[in-house]
Protein backbone atom coordinates (compact mmCIF):
# COMPACT_ATOMS: atom_id res chain seq x y z
CA UNK A 1 0.00 0.00 0.00
CA UNK A 2 1.23 3.73 -1.29
CA UNK A 3 2.02 5.90 2.56
CA UNK A 4 -0.29 8.42 1.19
CA UNK A 5 -3.51 6.35 0.80
CA UNK A 6 -4.73 6.64 4.02
CA UNK A 7 -3.98 10.68 3.92
CA UNK A 8 -5.53 10.26 0.94
CA UNK A 9 -8.54 9.06 2.00
CA UNK A 10 -9.06 10.93 5.48
CA UNK A 11 -8.94 14.45 3.40
CA UNK A 12 -11.57 13.35 0.94
CA UNK A 13 -13.97 11.43 3.01
CA UNK A 14 -17.30 12.61 2.57
CA UNK A 15 -17.86 12.10 6.52
CA UNK A 16 -14.53 14.65 6.91
CA UNK A 17 -16.50 17.50 9.44
CA UNK A 18 -15.88 20.47 7.23
CA UNK A 19 -19.27 21.10 6.89
CA UNK A 20 -19.67 19.86 2.98
CA UNK A 21 -22.77 18.31 3.62
CA UNK A 22 -24.61 21.28 4.53
CA UNK A 23 -24.31 22.98 1.00
CA UNK A 24 -25.89 22.33 -1.91
CA UNK A 25 -23.97 24.58 -4.49
CA UNK A 26 -27.36 25.73 -5.98
CA UNK A 27 -28.98 22.31 -6.54
CA UNK A 28 -31.49 22.93 -4.02
CA UNK A 29 -32.57 25.72 -6.84
CA UNK A 30 -32.85 23.14 -9.42
CA UNK A 31 -34.88 20.99 -7.56
CA UNK A 32 -37.36 23.30 -6.37
CA UNK A 33 -37.82 24.49 -9.81
CA UNK A 34 -38.31 21.18 -11.23
CA UNK A 35 -35.14 21.23 -13.64
CA UNK A 36 -33.45 18.97 -11.91
CA UNK A 37 -36.19 16.13 -11.49
CA UNK A 38 -35.20 12.48 -11.90
CA UNK A 39 -32.18 10.09 -12.83
CA UNK A 40 -31.01 11.80 -16.20
CA UNK A 41 -31.34 15.47 -14.94
CA UNK A 42 -29.62 14.76 -11.93
CA UNK A 43 -26.90 12.88 -13.79
CA UNK A 44 -26.39 16.11 -16.54
CA UNK A 45 -26.46 18.56 -13.25
CA UNK A 46 -23.37 16.48 -12.13
CA UNK A 47 -21.31 15.99 -15.09
CA UNK A 48 -22.11 19.60 -16.23
CA UNK A 49 -20.98 21.00 -13.05
CA UNK A 50 -17.73 18.69 -13.19
CA UNK A 51 -16.73 19.70 -16.89
CA UNK A 52 -17.93 22.76 -17.11
CA UNK A 53 -17.67 24.20 -13.85
CA UNK A 54 -15.31 22.67 -11.31
CA UNK A 55 -12.67 21.50 -14.05
CA UNK A 56 -12.04 25.63 -14.43
CA UNK A 57 -12.64 26.84 -11.48
CA UNK A 58 -12.26 25.00 -8.19
CA UNK A 59 -10.17 21.79 -9.60
CA UNK A 60 -8.05 23.73 -11.48
CA UNK A 61 -7.53 26.38 -8.09
CA UNK A 62 -6.97 23.36 -6.36
CA UNK A 63 -4.29 22.20 -8.84
CA UNK A 64 -2.61 25.31 -8.84
CA UNK A 65 -2.54 25.67 -5.64
CA UNK A 66 -0.89 22.02 -5.26
CA UNK A 67 1.94 23.35 -6.93
CA UNK A 68 1.98 27.00 -5.10
CA UNK A 69 1.90 25.03 -1.93
CA UNK A 70 6.00 24.43 -2.56
CA UNK A 71 7.05 28.34 -2.95
CA UNK A 72 5.12 29.57 -0.25
CA UNK A 73 2.46 32.00 1.04
CA UNK A 74 3.40 34.41 -1.76
CA UNK A 75 2.07 32.13 -4.78
CA UNK A 76 -1.22 31.15 -2.74
CA UNK A 77 -2.41 34.71 -2.00
CA UNK A 78 -2.78 35.85 -5.38
CA UNK A 79 -4.98 32.35 -6.33
CA UNK A 80 -7.05 33.33 -3.09
CA UNK A 81 -8.11 36.71 -4.23
CA UNK A 82 -8.85 35.33 -7.71
CA UNK A 83 -10.48 33.08 -6.32
CA UNK A 84 -12.80 35.29 -3.98
CA UNK A 85 -13.31 38.03 -7.34
CA UNK A 86 -14.55 35.37 -9.55
CA UNK A 87 -17.17 33.83 -6.72
CA UNK A 88 -19.77 36.52 -7.50
CA UNK A 89 -22.94 34.59 -6.12
CA UNK A 90 -22.50 35.44 -1.94
CA UNK A 91 -23.22 31.81 -0.90
CA UNK A 92 -21.04 29.97 -3.06
CA UNK A 93 -18.10 32.05 -1.85
CA UNK A 94 -18.95 32.22 1.73
CA UNK A 95 -19.68 28.32 1.35
CA UNK A 96 -15.99 28.02 -0.01
CA UNK A 97 -14.66 29.97 2.68
CA UNK A 98 -16.22 28.02 5.72
CA UNK A 99 -14.48 24.66 4.32
CA UNK A 100 -11.88 26.18 3.64
CA UNK A 101 -11.35 26.91 7.57
CA UNK A 102 -12.86 23.98 8.76
CA UNK A 103 -10.67 22.08 6.58
CA UNK A 104 -7.44 23.92 7.68
CA UNK A 105 -8.66 23.55 11.37
CA UNK A 106 -8.78 19.86 10.73
CA UNK A 107 -5.49 19.52 9.23
CA UNK A 108 -3.23 21.71 11.52
CA UNK A 109 -3.47 19.44 14.33
CA UNK A 110 -2.64 16.01 12.36
CA UNK A 111 -0.40 17.44 9.63
CA UNK A 112 1.86 20.08 10.52
CA UNK A 113 2.94 23.12 7.93
CA UNK A 114 4.30 25.94 7.35
CA UNK A 115 2.99 26.84 4.35
CA UNK A 116 -0.65 26.26 5.72
CA UNK A 117 -0.31 27.69 8.62
CA UNK A 118 1.10 30.67 7.27
CA UNK A 119 -2.38 30.75 4.76
CA UNK A 120 -4.50 30.37 7.83
CA UNK A 121 -2.67 33.35 9.36
CA UNK A 122 -2.72 35.40 6.22
CA UNK A 123 -6.99 34.36 6.68
CA UNK A 124 -7.04 35.37 9.98
CA UNK A 125 -5.51 38.95 9.15
CA UNK A 126 -7.79 39.28 6.43
CA UNK A 127 -5.02 39.18 3.82
CA UNK A 128 -6.59 36.05 2.15
CA UNK A 129 -10.39 34.98 2.16
CA UNK A 130 -9.33 31.46 2.58
CA UNK A 131 -10.97 29.09 -0.01
CA UNK A 132 -11.71 25.48 0.53
CA UNK A 133 -9.74 23.94 -2.88
CA UNK A 134 -6.83 26.19 -2.35
CA UNK A 135 -6.42 24.75 1.26
CA UNK A 136 -7.34 21.47 -0.64
CA UNK A 137 -4.35 21.52 -2.63
CA UNK A 138 -2.04 22.88 0.05
CA UNK A 139 -2.86 19.93 2.25
CA UNK A 140 -2.74 17.21 -0.45
CA UNK A 141 1.27 18.75 -1.51
CA UNK A 142 1.40 18.50 2.13
CA UNK A 143 0.59 14.62 2.57
CA UNK A 144 2.79 13.69 0.04
CA UNK A 145 0.17 12.54 -2.16
CA UNK A 146 0.71 12.59 -5.93
CA UNK A 147 -1.02 15.62 -7.80
CA UNK A 148 -2.65 13.45 -10.21
CA UNK A 149 -4.27 11.25 -7.21
CA UNK A 150 -5.11 14.12 -5.32
CA UNK A 151 -7.06 16.22 -8.45
CA UNK A 152 -8.95 12.70 -8.71
CA UNK A 153 -10.02 12.42 -5.17
CA UNK A 154 -10.85 15.86 -5.12
CA UNK A 155 -13.30 15.59 -7.86
CA UNK A 156 -14.50 12.18 -6.60
CA UNK A 157 -15.19 14.27 -3.39
CA UNK A 158 -16.88 16.42 -5.24
CA UNK A 159 -18.93 14.17 -7.08
CA UNK A 160 -19.76 12.21 -4.30
CA UNK A 161 -21.16 14.74 -1.82
CA UNK A 162 -23.24 16.05 -5.47
CA UNK A 163 -24.66 12.56 -5.66
CA UNK A 164 -25.54 12.25 -1.92
CA UNK A 165 -27.36 15.84 -2.33
CA UNK A 166 -29.48 14.05 -5.49
CA UNK A 167 -30.28 11.65 -3.42
CA UNK A 168 -31.44 13.51 -0.62
CA UNK A 169 -33.17 16.24 -2.38
CA UNK A 170 -34.54 14.89 -5.87
CA UNK A 171 -35.03 12.19 -4.16
CA UNK A 172 -33.73 8.96 -5.94
CA UNK A 173 -32.89 5.72 -4.63
CA UNK A 174 -29.41 5.12 -3.03
CA UNK A 175 -28.95 2.64 -5.87
CA UNK A 176 -29.54 4.91 -8.37
CA UNK A 177 -26.89 7.63 -6.51
CA UNK A 178 -24.40 5.05 -6.75
CA UNK A 179 -25.10 4.18 -10.16
CA UNK A 180 -24.05 7.41 -10.90
CA UNK A 181 -21.24 7.90 -9.24
CA UNK A 182 -19.82 4.75 -10.49
CA UNK A 183 -20.45 5.94 -13.74
CA UNK A 184 -18.81 8.78 -13.32
CA UNK A 185 -15.26 7.30 -13.48
CA UNK A 186 -14.38 7.50 -17.22
CA UNK A 187 -15.26 11.17 -16.74
CA UNK A 188 -13.25 12.20 -13.51
CA UNK A 189 -10.12 10.51 -15.21
CA UNK A 190 -10.15 12.86 -18.49
CA UNK A 191 -10.56 15.62 -16.66
CA UNK A 192 -7.83 14.52 -13.99
CA UNK A 193 -5.50 14.46 -16.93
CA UNK A 194 -7.36 17.98 -18.20
CA UNK A 195 -6.90 19.48 -14.67
CA UNK A 196 -2.79 18.68 -14.31
CA UNK A 197 -1.95 21.77 -15.79
CA UNK A 198 -5.21 24.05 -16.20
CA UNK A 199 -5.47 26.17 -19.37
CA UNK A 200 -4.82 29.72 -17.92
CA UNK A 201 -7.44 31.10 -20.50
CA UNK A 202 -10.04 29.48 -19.18
CA UNK A 203 -9.38 30.23 -15.65
CA UNK A 204 -12.60 30.94 -13.76
CA UNK A 205 -14.82 30.36 -16.69
CA UNK A 206 -18.22 31.85 -15.95
CA UNK A 207 -21.03 29.40 -16.05
CA UNK A 208 -24.07 32.07 -16.12
CA UNK A 209 -26.81 29.19 -15.17
CA UNK A 210 -25.11 27.83 -12.10
CA UNK A 211 -24.43 31.42 -11.11
CA UNK A 212 -27.94 32.32 -11.27
CA UNK A 213 -29.13 29.21 -9.94
CA UNK A 214 -26.89 29.74 -6.91
CA UNK A 215 -27.64 33.43 -6.12
CA UNK A 216 -31.36 32.63 -6.51
CA UNK A 217 -30.79 30.06 -3.31
CA UNK A 218 -30.52 33.39 -1.42
CA UNK A 219 -34.11 33.97 -1.93
CA UNK A 220 -36.02 30.57 -2.14
CA UNK A 221 -39.12 30.08 0.00
CA UNK A 222 -37.95 27.28 2.23
CA UNK A 223 -34.01 25.83 2.20
CA UNK A 224 -32.79 22.74 3.69
CA UNK A 225 -28.98 23.65 2.83
CA UNK A 226 -27.26 26.69 3.45
CA UNK A 227 -25.97 26.85 -0.50
CA UNK B 1 -7.79 47.29 -38.77
CA UNK B 2 -6.60 48.39 -35.43
CA UNK B 3 -8.74 51.23 -33.51
CA UNK B 4 -8.43 53.11 -31.47
CA UNK B 5 -10.51 55.52 -28.80
CA UNK B 6 -9.38 57.48 -26.15
CA UNK B 7 -11.63 59.48 -23.87
CA UNK B 8 -10.99 61.20 -20.57
CA UNK B 9 -13.74 62.63 -18.84
CA UNK B 10 -12.98 65.69 -15.93
CA UNK B 11 -14.82 67.86 -13.63
CA UNK B 12 -14.86 72.09 -13.89
CA UNK B 13 -17.04 74.16 -11.92
CA UNK B 14 -18.94 70.77 -11.19
CA UNK B 15 -19.71 69.76 -14.42
CA UNK B 16 -18.49 66.61 -16.47
CA UNK B 17 -16.20 67.62 -19.67
CA UNK B 18 -15.28 66.02 -22.51
CA UNK B 19 -11.53 66.99 -21.57
CA UNK B 20 -9.78 64.56 -24.08
CA UNK B 21 -11.23 62.54 -26.96
CA UNK B 22 -8.94 60.57 -29.70
CA UNK B 23 -10.22 58.34 -31.95
CA UNK B 24 -9.38 56.54 -35.18
CA UNK B 25 -11.83 54.94 -37.74
CA UNK B 26 -14.71 54.03 -37.55
CA UNK B 27 -15.36 55.39 -34.10
CA UNK B 28 -16.48 59.14 -33.59
CA UNK B 29 -17.74 60.44 -29.94
CA UNK B 30 -20.66 62.64 -29.75
CA UNK B 31 -21.59 64.16 -26.72
CA UNK B 32 -25.55 64.19 -26.61
CA UNK B 33 -26.14 66.43 -23.46
CA UNK B 34 -28.77 68.56 -23.76
CA UNK B 35 -28.89 70.49 -21.05
CA UNK B 36 -26.16 72.62 -20.21
CA UNK B 37 -26.46 72.92 -16.50
CA UNK B 38 -26.49 69.01 -16.43
CA UNK B 39 -23.49 67.53 -14.17
CA UNK B 40 -23.65 64.44 -15.74
CA UNK B 41 -21.60 64.12 -19.12
CA UNK B 42 -23.62 61.61 -21.00
CA UNK B 43 -21.20 60.22 -24.37
CA UNK B 44 -22.35 58.15 -27.44
CA UNK B 45 -19.72 56.02 -28.64
CA UNK B 46 -20.89 56.01 -32.78
CA UNK B 47 -18.89 53.70 -35.04
CA UNK B 48 -19.01 54.11 -38.70
CA UNK B 49 -18.51 50.16 -39.22
CA UNK B 50 -21.20 47.66 -39.13
CA UNK B 51 -19.50 45.39 -36.32
CA UNK B 52 -16.26 43.79 -35.96
CA UNK B 53 -14.45 42.14 -38.84
CA UNK B 54 -11.73 39.75 -38.92
CA UNK B 55 -8.52 40.83 -38.12
CA UNK B 56 -9.82 44.08 -36.29
CA UNK B 57 -8.17 45.10 -32.75
CA UNK B 58 -10.44 47.31 -30.56
CA UNK B 59 -8.35 49.53 -27.98
CA UNK B 60 -10.38 51.28 -25.90
CA UNK B 61 -8.88 54.04 -23.05
CA UNK B 62 -11.75 55.55 -21.05
CA UNK B 63 -10.61 57.86 -17.81
CA UNK B 64 -12.85 59.45 -15.68
CA UNK B 65 -11.39 62.14 -13.40
CA UNK B 66 -11.93 62.89 -9.86
CA UNK B 67 -15.46 63.63 -8.70
CA UNK B 68 -16.30 63.72 -12.87
CA UNK B 69 -19.75 61.13 -13.72
CA UNK B 70 -19.23 60.28 -17.65
CA UNK B 71 -22.28 58.50 -19.00
CA UNK B 72 -21.00 56.41 -21.75
CA UNK B 73 -23.29 55.13 -24.11
CA UNK B 74 -22.56 52.91 -27.67
CA UNK B 75 -25.14 53.46 -30.89
CA UNK B 76 -26.02 50.33 -32.10
CA UNK B 77 -25.59 46.60 -31.44
CA UNK B 78 -21.69 45.49 -31.98
CA UNK B 79 -22.25 42.96 -34.45
CA UNK B 80 -19.32 40.16 -34.86
CA UNK B 81 -19.02 38.91 -38.38
CA UNK B 82 -17.18 35.37 -39.64
CA UNK B 83 -14.04 35.18 -39.07
CA UNK B 84 -10.97 33.21 -39.44
CA UNK B 85 -8.39 34.24 -37.32
CA UNK B 86 -10.72 36.46 -34.96
CA UNK B 87 -11.20 39.97 -33.76
CA UNK B 88 -9.77 41.55 -30.68
CA UNK B 89 -11.08 44.23 -28.23
CA UNK B 90 -9.04 45.57 -25.32
CA UNK B 91 -10.75 48.41 -22.71
CA UNK B 92 -8.76 49.75 -20.13
CA UNK B 93 -10.58 52.07 -17.76
CA UNK B 94 -9.39 54.27 -14.62
CA UNK B 95 -12.50 55.81 -12.55
CA UNK B 96 -10.85 58.34 -10.07
CA UNK B 97 -11.53 59.08 -6.93
CA UNK B 98 -14.99 59.96 -6.09
CA UNK B 99 -15.72 59.83 -10.10
CA UNK B 100 -18.54 57.71 -11.27
CA UNK B 101 -18.86 55.67 -14.90
CA UNK B 102 -21.98 53.94 -16.41
CA UNK B 103 -21.35 51.98 -19.57
CA UNK B 104 -24.61 50.06 -20.62
CA UNK B 105 -23.12 49.12 -24.10
CA UNK B 106 -25.94 47.65 -26.68
CA UNK B 107 -25.73 43.58 -26.88
CA UNK B 108 -22.75 41.78 -28.85
CA UNK B 109 -24.13 39.65 -31.49
CA UNK B 110 -21.29 36.64 -32.27
CA UNK B 111 -22.99 35.66 -35.74
CA UNK B 112 -22.03 32.56 -37.49
CA UNK B 113 -18.50 31.26 -37.22
CA UNK B 114 -17.48 34.57 -35.40
CA UNK B 115 -14.24 34.29 -33.32
CA UNK B 116 -13.71 37.05 -30.85
CA UNK B 117 -11.48 37.96 -27.97
CA UNK B 118 -11.92 40.67 -25.35
CA UNK B 119 -10.08 41.75 -22.32
CA UNK B 120 -11.31 44.41 -20.16
CA UNK B 121 -9.65 45.77 -17.01
CA UNK B 122 -11.12 48.44 -15.11
CA UNK B 123 -9.03 50.00 -12.31
CA UNK B 124 -11.33 51.94 -9.47
CA UNK B 125 -9.83 54.53 -7.12
CA UNK B 126 -11.52 55.23 -3.54
CA UNK B 127 -15.08 56.12 -3.33
CA UNK B 128 -15.67 55.37 -7.24
CA UNK B 129 -19.04 54.41 -8.25
CA UNK B 130 -19.08 51.80 -11.07
CA UNK B 131 -21.77 50.79 -13.41
CA UNK B 132 -20.86 48.00 -16.37
CA UNK B 133 -23.00 45.58 -17.75
CA UNK B 134 -22.82 43.24 -20.93
CA UNK B 135 -25.22 41.50 -23.29
CA UNK B 136 -24.16 38.57 -25.57
CA UNK B 137 -27.14 37.12 -27.39
CA UNK B 138 -26.86 33.70 -29.61
CA UNK B 139 -26.06 35.15 -32.94
CA UNK B 140 -28.70 36.24 -35.24
CA UNK B 141 -31.46 34.72 -34.05
CA UNK B 142 -34.06 35.12 -36.32
CA UNK B 143 -32.35 34.56 -39.10
CA UNK B 144 -32.15 31.13 -37.25
CA UNK B 145 -28.37 31.85 -36.29
CA UNK B 146 -28.25 30.19 -32.71
CA UNK B 147 -24.93 29.77 -31.52
CA UNK B 148 -23.55 29.23 -34.59
CA UNK B 149 -20.51 31.12 -33.78
CA UNK B 150 -17.21 29.60 -33.44
CA UNK B 151 -15.86 30.95 -29.84
CA UNK B 152 -16.90 33.78 -27.80
CA UNK B 153 -14.38 35.17 -25.12
CA UNK B 154 -14.34 37.85 -22.61
CA UNK B 155 -12.58 38.48 -20.02
CA UNK B 156 -13.47 41.65 -16.73
CA UNK B 157 -11.36 42.32 -14.39
CA UNK B 158 -12.47 44.97 -11.52
CA UNK B 159 -9.17 46.39 -9.28
CA UNK B 160 -10.42 48.36 -6.57
CA UNK B 161 -6.84 50.54 -5.26
CA UNK B 162 -4.97 48.00 -6.98
CA UNK B 163 -6.77 44.95 -5.18
CA UNK B 164 -8.51 42.66 -7.86
CA UNK B 165 -12.58 42.50 -6.54
CA UNK B 166 -13.99 40.97 -9.47
CA UNK B 167 -13.25 39.01 -12.43
CA UNK B 168 -15.47 37.44 -15.12
CA UNK B 169 -14.24 35.10 -17.50
CA UNK B 170 -16.99 34.77 -19.96
CA UNK B 171 -15.59 31.66 -22.58
CA UNK B 172 -18.53 30.32 -25.01
CA UNK B 173 -17.61 27.43 -27.59
CA UNK B 174 -20.54 25.71 -28.49
CA UNK B 175 -18.48 23.05 -29.91
CA UNK B 176 -16.75 22.45 -26.67
CA UNK B 177 -19.86 23.23 -24.23
CA UNK B 178 -23.20 22.47 -25.09
CA UNK B 179 -24.45 26.29 -24.49
CA UNK B 180 -28.35 24.83 -23.89
CA UNK B 181 -27.53 22.87 -20.90
CA UNK B 182 -27.76 22.47 -17.33
CA UNK B 183 -25.48 25.39 -15.86
CA UNK B 184 -25.30 27.28 -19.02
CA UNK B 185 -27.79 28.85 -20.40
CA UNK B 186 -30.13 26.53 -19.89
CA UNK B 187 -33.05 26.84 -21.96
CA UNK B 188 -32.58 30.44 -23.16
CA UNK B 189 -30.53 31.92 -26.07
CA UNK B 190 -29.22 35.51 -24.52
CA UNK B 191 -27.30 36.02 -21.25
CA UNK B 192 -26.36 39.44 -19.91
CA UNK B 193 -24.51 40.81 -16.75
CA UNK B 194 -24.55 43.97 -14.60
CA UNK B 195 -22.41 44.97 -12.01
CA UNK B 196 -21.87 48.11 -9.31
CA UNK B 197 -19.46 49.03 -7.25
CA UNK B 198 -20.09 51.41 -4.70
CA UNK B 199 -18.44 52.01 -1.23
CA UNK B 200 -21.39 54.70 -0.16
CA UNK B 201 -24.90 52.45 -1.44
CA UNK B 202 -26.20 49.69 0.83
CA UNK B 203 -25.94 46.60 -1.51
CA UNK B 204 -28.15 44.65 0.22
CA UNK B 205 -31.00 46.86 0.01
CA UNK B 206 -30.04 47.14 -3.80
CA UNK B 207 -29.89 43.78 -4.27
CA UNK B 208 -33.50 43.40 -2.23
CA UNK B 209 -34.78 46.19 -4.58
CA UNK B 210 -33.49 44.75 -7.73
CA UNK B 211 -34.76 40.98 -6.52
CA UNK B 212 -37.88 42.46 -6.10
CA UNK B 213 -38.00 44.72 -9.65
CA UNK B 214 -37.93 41.24 -11.28
CA UNK B 215 -39.26 38.95 -9.22
CA UNK B 216 -42.51 38.52 -10.92
CA UNK B 217 -40.90 38.54 -14.58
CA UNK B 218 -41.83 35.00 -16.32
CA UNK B 219 -39.39 35.27 -19.42
CA UNK B 220 -36.09 35.38 -17.82
CA UNK B 221 -33.97 33.98 -15.09
CA UNK B 222 -31.95 36.46 -12.77
CA UNK B 223 -30.07 36.33 -9.91
CA UNK B 224 -28.29 39.10 -7.47
CA UNK B 225 -26.03 38.85 -5.28
CA UNK B 226 -23.50 40.66 -3.41
CA UNK B 227 -20.34 40.17 -4.65
CA UNK B 228 -16.78 40.40 -2.53
CA UNK B 229 -16.06 43.67 -1.41
CA UNK B 230 -18.53 46.33 -1.97
CA UNK B 231 -19.91 44.97 -5.44
CA UNK B 232 -23.04 43.59 -6.82
CA UNK B 233 -23.83 41.35 -9.19
CA UNK B 234 -26.90 41.09 -11.53
CA UNK B 235 -27.48 38.25 -14.13
CA UNK B 236 -30.12 37.20 -16.86
CA UNK B 237 -30.95 34.60 -19.28
CA UNK B 238 -33.39 35.47 -21.31
CA UNK B 239 -34.71 35.20 -24.94
CA UNK B 240 -33.98 38.36 -26.78
CA UNK B 241 -31.50 41.43 -27.09
CA UNK B 242 -34.20 44.03 -26.48
CA UNK B 243 -35.52 42.42 -23.95
CA UNK B 244 -32.34 41.96 -21.84
CA UNK B 245 -31.49 45.87 -22.77
CA UNK B 246 -34.84 47.00 -21.19
CA UNK B 247 -34.04 44.84 -18.00
CA UNK B 248 -30.39 46.43 -17.49
CA UNK B 249 -31.92 49.64 -18.61
CA UNK B 250 -34.56 49.11 -15.75
CA UNK B 251 -31.62 47.84 -12.96
CA UNK B 252 -29.61 50.67 -14.07
CA UNK B 253 -32.41 53.50 -13.55
CA UNK B 254 -33.37 51.70 -9.98
CA UNK B 255 -29.36 51.77 -8.94
CA UNK B 256 -29.23 56.13 -10.35
CA UNK B 257 -32.05 56.53 -8.31
CA UNK B 258 -30.73 55.43 -5.22
CA UNK B 259 -27.41 56.78 -5.66
CA UNK B 260 -29.41 60.30 -5.97
CA UNK B 261 -31.37 58.98 -2.54
CA UNK B 262 -34.75 58.84 -3.98
CA UNK B 263 -36.82 55.56 -3.47
CA UNK B 264 -38.48 54.88 -6.98
CA UNK B 265 -39.81 52.28 -5.08
CA UNK B 266 -42.35 54.54 -3.62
Amino acid sequence: MQAYLLSLLQLTDPALPVGGFSHSAGLETYVQQGLVHNTASADAWIRNMLAANLAYNDAAFMSLAFDAASQGLDALLPLDEQCTALKTARELREASNKLGLRLIKIFRQLQPSPVAEAYEKAIRLKEAAGHYCIAFGVYAYTLGIPKSDAISAFYYNAAAGMVTNCVKLVPLGQLDGQQLLFHLQPLIRELTIATLQPEPALLGRCNAGFDIRSMQHERLYSRLYMS
Amino acid sequence: MTCTLHITAALRAGITYLRHSYCTRPFKVANIREDRAALQLPLVIMSASPGMLDGDVYHWKIEVEAGAHLLLQTQSYQRLFTMQQGAHQRIDVEVASGAALHYLPHPTVPQAAAVFEGHTHIHLQENAHLLWSEIITCGRKLNGEVFAFTRFHSTTEVRWKNKLVLRENTWLEPQRWSLPGMGQLETYTHQASLFCFDEQLDMNALADALHEMFAMEERIATGVSRTAHHGLMLRFLGQGGEQLQTMIARAAALVAGMREGVNILK
